[in-house]
Order: C-alpha cells, then sequence, then structure tokens
C-alpha cells in the first residue's frame, strides 16, 4: 500500500523534482533514510530532519500526510 | 557550603613568586557564573586602559565555570582570558580537552595571573597545594616533550597540562594554548600572553570526590538521558561520524568556503581535504572530558607529511584554513601544518590566514622571492606553507614579519598589501563567508575578540521548520540566511545570547541546544542539580548578556568605537562565482544593522551601554570605570 507525504528539501540537498513535492508517494512503512536514498540524497549530508514539524532521525518511519523537511550540514566550529 | 564548584580563586603573581586565595560569596558566582563572564569581571577590575598586552601589567586568567567538570558530555570547556596583543582588546578563547575539568578538582576555580616571572616557571597545583616550577628543562621545547617532562617532574602521569609551545615564547602574536596536545585555546594570542610573562604551563591534578552536587542523584539521571539521546540524535550521530570535517564539502557547495584570501568562494580541491577524503587519513575518534559525542580526529598520514598521531587531526577551520584559502588540496600537508601548529602553538586560523595573506601577495608581485630566501610561495604550494609556518615559529625573515599578524605585517609590508589584509579589529577571520549567512556577519562585526564564529548561530541551519530549535529564545519566523533585515538582527541578538551562554558556562556548542542533544530545558535542570540554584533560562541568558556588556565595556574603554564594529573589503565584493554568484554584503546596510543591533541592547549610538543597561544588569559599578576610561 502507497501513502502520500509531503516533501521540503533545503539548500544543499535540492533537486530539481522534489525540491518541494507536496504529493509524493511512498509504500507504507518507508523509513526517512529509505526514502533519501530513492531520491539519491547522500545520506552523510543530512544533517536534521523534522518530520509535522517534530525532530526526526533517519529511521524515522514515514507515515501518510506526513510533512518532511530535510536539512544539509551548513553550520561550523 | 557551594556544591558543583570550589569556591575559590587562585590569584598569582610573578613578579613576586607569590599567590592568595581568594573566596567569593555565592551571589559573586550566581553573577558571573564562569568562563567568559568571570574573565571580563577579572580582566575589568585588575587591567586600566591603555595597559601593554606584552607587559607585566597585564592579567591572564584561566578558568572553568560553576558546572565545569560535572560528568555531563561537553562540560569540559575553559577560558583562557587576557587583554589581546593581537587587537588590544579585549581577548578571550574557549577550549575542551581534559584541562577545565583538574583546574577545577585541583581546587580552584579560576587562576588570576598577573606580573612577569623573573625567569621561566609553571605553575603546579595538586589537590589545593600550589607551587611555581623551575620550567628551564622545557622552555624551548614543543608541547609534546613538555607535557611528557612536567608530568615526569611532579611525578603524576595523569597531571593535565595547559602549555605554550615556542610561538608562545617568542611571542607569536597569534600563538595559544594547547592542553592534551589536541585542544587548543586558539584564539587572540594568549600563547603570547603567557610567554611574556614567562609562564610556560599550568599542570593540574586534584580529585573529583570533593565536590558535592546539590542533588547528587539527578545529575546521575540527567547525564544518561543526555548521553543516550547523544546516542540517537542525527547531528550528534554525525558530528561523531564525520566530525567538524563534514562541514567543508557541504560549505563548498553552498558556495561559501573560503578560497585562495578570500578572493573565491568555491574550491575544486573541496572532497579531498573535507569528508570523504578524510576518511583515509582517519586513524580513530578523540574525545574530551566525560563526552559520549567523540568528534574529535587522530589522523595518521604517509610520507612526506608524517604526523605524530598524539597531536591529533585537524578539525573544520584548520582545513579550510591551510587548505582553501591557501588552495592546497593536500590533505597531507593541511594534516602536517595541524601538527606543526599544534607542536608549536600556533592558533591554526590566524597561521592559515597569515600564510594566505603571503601568497595573495606573491601573486601579485607586492612579496618577491627575495624576501622569501628565494622562494615565491603562490597558491596551491603545500612546501611553500609548511615552510612559512617553520619561519613563523622561529621568526626567522619573512616569518618573524608574519608573525605579527596579518594587519601589523601588511603595514609594514606598505600600502600594496593592504589590498589582500583581512582582519577584523585586528584577528584573521574565521571560515565562514558572511555573504551566505549573513548573522554571522554581524558576529564578525561585532564580536569583543575581532571575528569569531562561534558566538551565534548560523543562519543556514535555522531555515524553514529547522527554526522550531530557536523558539525558547523567542526566535518564532524561519531565518533568512541572506536578509539582513531587522528580523536578522533580532535573531543575532537572541543567538548570540545562547551561544554565548555556552561561553559562559563552559558548555562545548557540539553538545546542547539548539541543535545538540541537550534541550534548553534539560540543561536548566542540571545547572539547577548541579548548583542548588533555583534557576531559569532567563537569569543564565541574562548573566550572558553582562558578560557580552563587560567584554563592550572593556573595549570602549580601549578605545574601540563603531568604526571597528565592520567587516572587511571583500565582504562587500560580489562572490565571483558560484551558486551565490554576485551575493555581496552592503556596507550600508550592514552599518544601519549594527545600529539598530545597539539599540536593541540598550546601547548609544557609539556602541555605549548606557547606565541604565548597567544597572538593569547589576553593573553598576562600571560606571565609574567606564568614566575614567
Amino acid at each position: 500500500m502507497n501513502v502520500n507525504i509531503k516533501i521540503k528539501l533545503f539548500a544543499t540537498l535540492r533537486a530539481p523534482s522534489t525540491e518541494t513535492a507536496d504529493c509524493y508517494s511512498i509504500p507504507a512503512g518507508t523509513t526517512v533514510h529509505a526514502l533519501l536514498e530513492q531520491l539519491k540524497i547522500p545520506v552523510e549530508e543530512v544533517n536534521l530532519v523534522f518530520i509535522n514539524g517534530n525532530c526526526g532521525n533517519l529511521t524515522s518511519i514515514l507515515e501518510g500526510g506526513d510533512r518532511l523537511s530535510v536539512f544539509p550540514s551548513l553550520g561550523g566550529g | 557550603m557551594p556544591y558543583g564548584y570550589n569556591g575559590k580563586i587562585l590569584h598569582v603573581n610573578l613578579t613576586d613568586l607569590n599567590f592568595e586565595i581568594e573566596t567569593p560569596e555565592e551571589i559573586f558566582y550566581r553573577r558571573y557564573i564562569g568562563g567568559s563572564g568571570l574573565a571580563a569581571y577579572y580582566l575589568l577590575k585588575n587591567i586600566g586602559p591603555g595597559v601593554d598586552p606584552l607587559g607585566p601589567e597585564n592579567v591572564l586568567i584561566f578558568t572553568g565555570s560553576v558546572v565545569t567538570g560535572a560528568p555531563f558530555s561537553g562540560f569540559s570547556r575553559y577560558t583562557v582570558a587576557a587583554k589581546s596583543p593581537l587587537t588590544g582588546g579585549f581577548g578571550e578563547s574557549e577550549a575542551g580537552g581534559y584541562f577545565g575539568p583538574e583546574l577545577k578538582f585541583s581546587g580552584f576555580d579560576a587562576v588570576v595571573i598577573k606580573g612577569k616571572a623573573p625567569k621561566p616557571v609553571y605553575l603546579w597545583i595538586n589537590n589545593g597545594r600550589v607551587e611555581l616550577k623551575d620550567a628551564d628543562a622545557v622552555w624551548g621545547l614543543g608541547n609534546a616533550e613538555t607535557l611528557d617532562k612536567i608530568r615526569e617532574d611532579v611525578g603524576d602521569d595523569k597531571a593535565r597540562i595547559a602549555s605554550i609551545g615556542p610561538a608562545g615564547e617568542r611571542m607569536v602574536l597569534f600563538a595559544n594554548v594547547m592542553n592534551e596536545l589536541a585542544h587548543a585555546n586558539g584564539r587572540c594570542g594568549m600563547g603570547a600572553v603567557m610567554g611574556s610573562k614567562h609562564l610556560k604551563a599550568v599542570a593540574c591534578r586534584g580529585d573529583a570526590k570533593h565536590l558535592e552536587f546539590a542533588d547528587a542523584e539527578h545529575v546521575k539521571k540527567l547525564v544518561s538521558w543526555h548521553n543516550q539521546r547523544i546516542k540517537e540524535h542525527l547531528p550528534n550521530q554525525n558530528m561523531r561520524k564525520y566530525g567538524t570535517p563534514m562541514f567543508v564539502v557541504g560549505l563548498n557547495k553552498a558556495g561559501i568556503l573560503p578560497t585562495r584570501n578570500w578572493r573565491e568562494s568555491v574550491f575544486e580541491g573541496a572532497e579531498k581535504i573535507g569528508v570523504p577524503g578524510y576518511e583515509k587519513i582517519l586513524k580513530r575518534n578523540a574525545t574530551c572530558y566525560r563526552c559520549a559525542v567523540g568528534c574529535k580526529r587522530v589522523v595518521e598520514t604517509a610520507e612526506p607529511y608524517h604526523v605524530n598521531p598524539r597531536y591529533g587531526g585537524p578539525e573544520y577551520e584548520t582545513l579550510a584554513s591551510f587548505g582553501s584559502l591557501c588552495g592546497i588540496d593536500d590533505l597531507g600537508a593541511v594534516a602536517k601544518a595541524n601538527e606543526l601548529c599544534n607542536h608549536n602553538g600556533l592558533d591554526t586560523i590566524g597561521a592559515g590566514a597569515v600564510v594566505a595573506f603571503a601568497m595573495e601577495c606573491f601573486e601579485n608581485g607586492v612579496l618577491t622571492a627575495a624576501d622569501a630566501d628565494g622562494r615565491k610561495i603562490l597558491f596551491g604550494d603545500a612546501d611553500g606553507m609548511l615552510w612559512l609556518v617553520d619561519k613563523i615559529v622561529n621568526r626567522k625573515g619573512l616569518g618573524d614579519l608574519l608573525a605579527q599578524g596579518v594587519k601589523r605585517a601588511a603595514q609594514k609590508i606598505g600600502d600594496k598589501a593592504q589590498a589582500y589584509a583581512f582582519t577584523i579589529k585586528g584577528q584573521e577571520i574565521p571560515l565562514h563567508d558572511p555573504r551566505g549567512k549573513t548573522g554571522i556577519g554581524l558576529s564578525f562585526a561585532l564580536s569583543p575578540t575581532g571575528a569569531d564564529h562561534v558566538e551565534t548561530p548560523h543562519d543556514t541551519i535555522f531555515v524553514g521548520d529547522a527554526v522550531k530549535l530557536l523558539a525558547p529564545l523567542g526566535i518564532l519566523d524561519p531565518v533568512v540566511p541572506l536578509a539582513l533585515d531587522e528580523a536578522k538582527v533580532h535573531f543575532f541578538k537572541q543567538g548570540q545570547l545562547s551561544w554565548g551562554l555556552n561561553n559562559v558556562l563552559g558548555i562545548c556548542n557540539f553538545v546542547d541546544a539548539p541543535l545538540f542533544a541537550l534541550s534548553y530545558e534539560k540543561l536548566i535542570e542540571a545547572v539547577k542539580a548541579i548548583t542548588g540554584w533555583e534557576t531559569s533560562l532567563w537569569e543564565l541568558l541574562r548573566a550572558t548578556e553582562r558578560s557580552e556588556v563587560m567584554a563592550r565595556i572593556f573595549n570602549n574603554r580601549e578605545g574601540f568605537g563603531p568604526e571597528d564594529d565592520c567587516l572587511f573589503r571583500r565582504l562587500h565584493e560580489p562572490i565571483p562565482a558560484g551558486p551565490l554568484k554576485g551575493q555581496r554584503i552592503d556596507p550600508d546596510r550592514m552599518k544601519k544593522a549594527i545600529q539598530l543591533y545597539y539599540e536593541m541592547m540598550g546601547w548609544d549610538e557609539q556602541g555605549r551601554p548606557l547606565p541604565a543597561k548597567l544597572h538593569d544588569l547589576s553593573l553598576g559599578w562600571l560606571m565609574e570605570t567606564e568614566s575614567d576610561g
């Protein structure tokens, strides 16, 4: 079964087709990590994920209607 | 009795070789807390305006905070402070490692050092006993040999030591203080101040058991919660897996990796010096006292650039300063430069910046082969870079000129060199391009220590939903990295309080809120459980503002004004190529933003905190000090 989610990629992670996908179809039970691989986003460049406005992880499981934001590591120190 | 701290400050007079112990009241600790706050207090109280930073009148401070040494990941940072010989203003630099907690265990919350020893000495603090010991045998040695010999001399192989190398002894103006060979109080030339005092090292040892926490059980619970979250929280997982080298490729992709002395912002060799290239030389992770993150790196390189692994491995700032800023993509050479700096006690940001400045001078004929024993050292010349670092340490020829930092070297070379000389308040620039994150531009311009990259959030992290992390600071609207408007000034002012709190409490930026594992709520719980104070984020951020205002007043007293709160020429010019091509910072807009910041802070148009602000922060005693200046 597939479910639909919203995806927003930030800064250097943007890809033309998925920069903002308001209705992206994924198999139910997909993890953030699996989705990022599917989108060919280098996982090692992802530093922060938010799901529905809350801090998530690569292992978080996505559900229908979720809003996923993905941020790269652009800090310093 | 105090919980979490000793209630004792050690004052050492090196001229007379004596010392005394001060026992301040609890209210003093609650007001100044530690780190930059406590350091600013003692600098203002002990130094009048105009003293020579390398003279015996300067005061050198080593200080943790009321929570330093508590067994939390990242509660290990400590501050070294003095009037800076590089900027002539407030000098402060933090380092992690092991020295900060050990100083606390040795029986003192801070050491305040005045005068100049008649001959080289080191300070040995052992469970409350204080001794000034002869340093003849270690004067002239690098940091590893110094560490080994002092441990042998005191007969304790677990003594923790903060020391200077030959660069500090020779008063290279960007000399640092190293602890445990891989942790640096890098900025502001604190190593030169130590050298000027004939103080080779501070060694300490103590028993942690004498420190009691107000609620030891709760401390234990919170530590365990924090360390578990560090394992599960993605930014901390990344910090462990890749360390700060991960920033190289990310910032390069974003088009803001300072390259060839700020001439460019994209470096073709980024992947070689950052992750993934770094994985090839990574030997193992290392860490600081009780820290579960483990972001530090130990590297191993092959000939011709074999490095001693005891000196760790280059961090992001070092990779960019000796790498992209010098146009060098040979990671072995960059690792070697890092080792040379850690061995000899040089700030890697300052050293890389001064080499990159010299390279651009060579490129443009402002320096010639006649200035460098027949060498013409251009961008990309790894051997030339290492040769220059060696000359700087030994203060030979061109190295002696560069040992004075970019600003003074350019003044001495002449007008043509000014076009390639980039500093703020005389401080070389950290490796972050404010044209892609204007909040960092405000931080560069307004930091009391000259350009600083760890006093404020980096705009690029807190875009979109990620701004929710900043909500406890009252920042609710998503940050726009390229905007320089009223919202950005507010973001900077509030963010600066949070980052500044880490400098006051002595906490690493990679363990706590807003981005990392320890939330603001848990951080406050931790301070309460350690000290027993019924405190709040509000009270602690006020203490942070107090420390910022004290540093500002120190600089105002030294003659700094709004004209010193500025960026440097290249940031006002468009980025020549890459994803942010054409991006620049408008100088007038920057000036307006700075004026707005003064107003938000309760400072006048000259950037002087108003009397009402001083009273508001219980700093009325500074009214007199300020009018003296």
